[in-house]
């Protein structure tokens, strides 16, 4: 389990805290996002967090082990994606991988396999300084891979990518937690979280405003109502925005459902991107 | 730790084969062998050319010169065949006598100005000359010794290679570790680096690696292909790599300050410049200010040069110098390194 417990850090160390008391939890082979805009403090965690940052205040935790006592071998378990690719550019994409492997003191997994994975077998040869933006995004979340970690640390692993590559990644990161991953995945792409996340944490000016799993979100803060859309045979297509927790509601719903040629029924549950915007009163983007 | 040194410094070899700059130091090489072997004078043999034509009746000088030994080649037979001589070779004097042994006639033919110690050197001549012509014994009334054996004539040309070793050759460290970070900076694959379980050891001595195998190619091809196998090869492989490993550790040291070259270009190439002062010391021996013999290319230069031009002069002290200050250079590099390249949010 990694813990996270009042998490603070100041860059300028003037009091400007970037992150300011943060507080998590994440239970083993959990997807955990953390969502929230540009400048949130997102990045800022995850550094802390993966050892990059050093802890000023508060405690993150691997299993009761605190990070500042962690030493090198903790790099063997886990996997990082970072937003921007960071690649070395004069190296092949299988270079990139093959070296970067041997790194590890644990065994890797096969570097064609993994570029094959995400759709970079073609261009295993091709120095990644000629690959497009997405490609390198592909190469850097497969580099995250290569030693078969057990924390996962990716940082926007969709963007920049068309809707199919990114589906593909999304699969990859399922798999990867069926086999027992934790990953913990950054983003201020709600429609990914809410895909993929089991819980999430909404960040805004380096505090947790929110944190729970998507349909708790909804539930907890979206207008529960539902949209059905019928045919009738006069006045032609008609709807009906029905709230379930109304007795009289609930009981037209069912006369609706029973009675009349249903087009459509849509939850009115609010996407996790207004519920951030209700709670913080800015846009995720 | 060896399987993963062996695999950061395979790497780093990789990349530098990749960089343009390498293939210029690859030209730049046989530039300066090509220079040494073929285009650069040799000194040591031109400043020994001295015409000769004896225009006296009695041709005294000219049978003096032979019974010393002289050549017959430097001996010529007319005043144009001295001139035509002289013009073929620019460090050549042409000595014309004329006259009798009571009223000795000298003319002296030069391509270019005569400066205080050549005309100090003709005098001597001259009077060595006359005093032969008068039958006077000209030998010596004192008598030198020498602290060590007296070492082999150099020839002019050969003495610019222990500064090119120290001074081209050994800086590759100096100035490839900061191409080498700057890039990795830039290209952000550091960071990648850094969340990986290896160590700040492992990345500094693996690029130290690419640049003592570098060096070592690049020095030993270059003494190689210039003295041939008269020079002791262990001591100057030990050099190389000695030199090779302070200075990588010392561009370490530098280039962790900076974030690209620009800004690393003033002080970086203001230090390789200071550096260069004991090539002063190496051709003025009496310029030797205790700020320059504690430079760590004046050690090294003196032991190329000692090792290559011996005279009997022993090295072990300054390897041992050497030695340390790689030793602490390394101190330095790793905290440095470990503080400023491996952590963030400084």
């Amino acid at each position: 389990m990694i813990k996270v417990q009042n998490l603070f850090h100041d860059y300028s160390g003037k009091g400007q805290f970037a992150v300011n008391d943060i507080s998590f939890e994440i239970k083993e082979g959990e997807i955990f996002g953390f969502l929230g805009p540009s400048g949130a403090g997102k990045s800022t965690v995850q550094n802390i967090m993966t050892g990059l940052l050093k802890l000023q205040r508060g405690e993150v935790s691997y299993d009761g082990k605190s990070v500042k006592d962690l030493d090198s071998s903790f790099y063997n378990n886990i996997g990082v994606s970072f937003e921007h690719p960071n690649l070395y550019t004069k190296l092949t994409g299988y270079e990139n991988l093959k070296y970067y492997g041997g790194l590890f003191n644990v065994p890797t997994l096969d570097p064609m396999e993994l570029l094959d994975m995400v759709g970079l077998r073609d261009s295993a040869k091709k120095k990644a300084e000629a690959y497009s933006k997405g490609m390198k995004q592909r190469l850097v979340f497969a580099r995250a891979l290569i030693n078969n970690p057990k924390i996962l640390f990716l940082d926007e692993p969709t963007s920049g990518l068309d809707p199919a590559t990114a589906n593909k990644i999304k699969e990859i990161i399922k798999q990867k937690q069926q086999q027992g991953c934790t990953i913990f995945l950054t983003t201020h792409n709600m429609f990914a979280a809410d895909e993929l996340c089991n819980r999430v944490a909404f960040l805004n000016d380096g505090k947790i405003v929110a944190c729970d799993s998507p349909r708790n979100l909804k539930l907890q803060f979206g207008e529960k109502s539902v949209k059905v859309e019928y045919q009738t045979a006069n006045e032609g297509l008609k709807k009906e925005i029905l709230f379930l927790e109304k007795e009289s509601d609930r009981t037209l719903f069912n006369q609706l459902i029973n009675t009349k040629d249903i087009q459509t029924i849509h939850s009115q549950e609010a996407t996790l991107e207004q519920i951030f915007i209700k709670l913080t009163g800015r846009e995720l983007a | 730790m060896t399987k993963g040194l062996m695999n950061l410094f395979k790497k780093d070899l990789v990349i530098a084969f990749r960089n343009a700059l390498f293939w210029v130091l690859i030209v730049t090489l046989i530039l300066m062998i090509v220079t040494i072997k073929f285009l650069i004078p040799d000194t040591q043999e031109e400043e020994g050319y001295r015409y000769f034509y004896d225009k006296s009746e009695s041709k005294l000088l000219e049978r003096i010169l032979v019974q010393s030994g002289l050549e017959e080649k430097y001996i010529l037979k007319s005043s144009e065949e001295v001139e035509a001589a002289v013009e073929d070779s620019p460090q050549s004097v042409g000595i014309i006598f004329e006259g009798s042994i009571e009223k000795p006639r000298f003319a002296i033919l030069h391509q270019q100005e005569v400066n205080a110690y050549q005309k100090k050197m003709i005098d001597v001549s001259i009077e060595g000359l006359m005093a032969s012509l008068a039958g006077v014994d000209r030998s010596r009334g004192y008598e030198i010794q020498y602290l060590r054996p007296i070492a082999e004539p150099v020839s002019g040309k050969l003495t610019a290679i222990p500064s090119l070793l120290a001074f081209e050759v050994l800086i590759l460290g100096f100035m490839f570790v900061a191409v080498f970070m700057f890039q990795e900076k830039e290209e952000g694959s550091i960071r990648a680096y850094r969340i990986s379980p290896s160590s700040t050891a492992i990345y500094i001595l693996s690029k130290t690696l690419v640049f003592v195998v570098i060096g070592l190619v690049y020095g030993l091809s270059l003494v190689m292909l210039t003295m041939g196998f008269t020079v002791n090869y262990l001591i100057i492989g030990l050099i190389i790599v000695l030199g090779s490993i302070l200075y990588s550790f010392l561009g370490a040291i530098v280039a962790v300050f900076f974030n690209n070259i620009s800004e690393w270009f003033v002080i970086g190439t203001g230090l390789l410049m200071l550096n260069m002062s004991p090539v002063l010391s190496h051709l003025y021996p009496t310029f030797s200010p205790r700020i320059v013999t504690m430079m760590p290319s004046y050690s090294i230069l003196f032991i190329f040069n000692e090792t290559m031009f011996p005279t009997g002069k022993s090295i072990t002290p300054w390897i041992i110098s050497l030695s340390i200050m790689t030793a602490i250079a390394y101190i330095i590099c790793y905290m440095l390194v470990d503080r400023k390249l491996m952590k963030e949010g400084h």
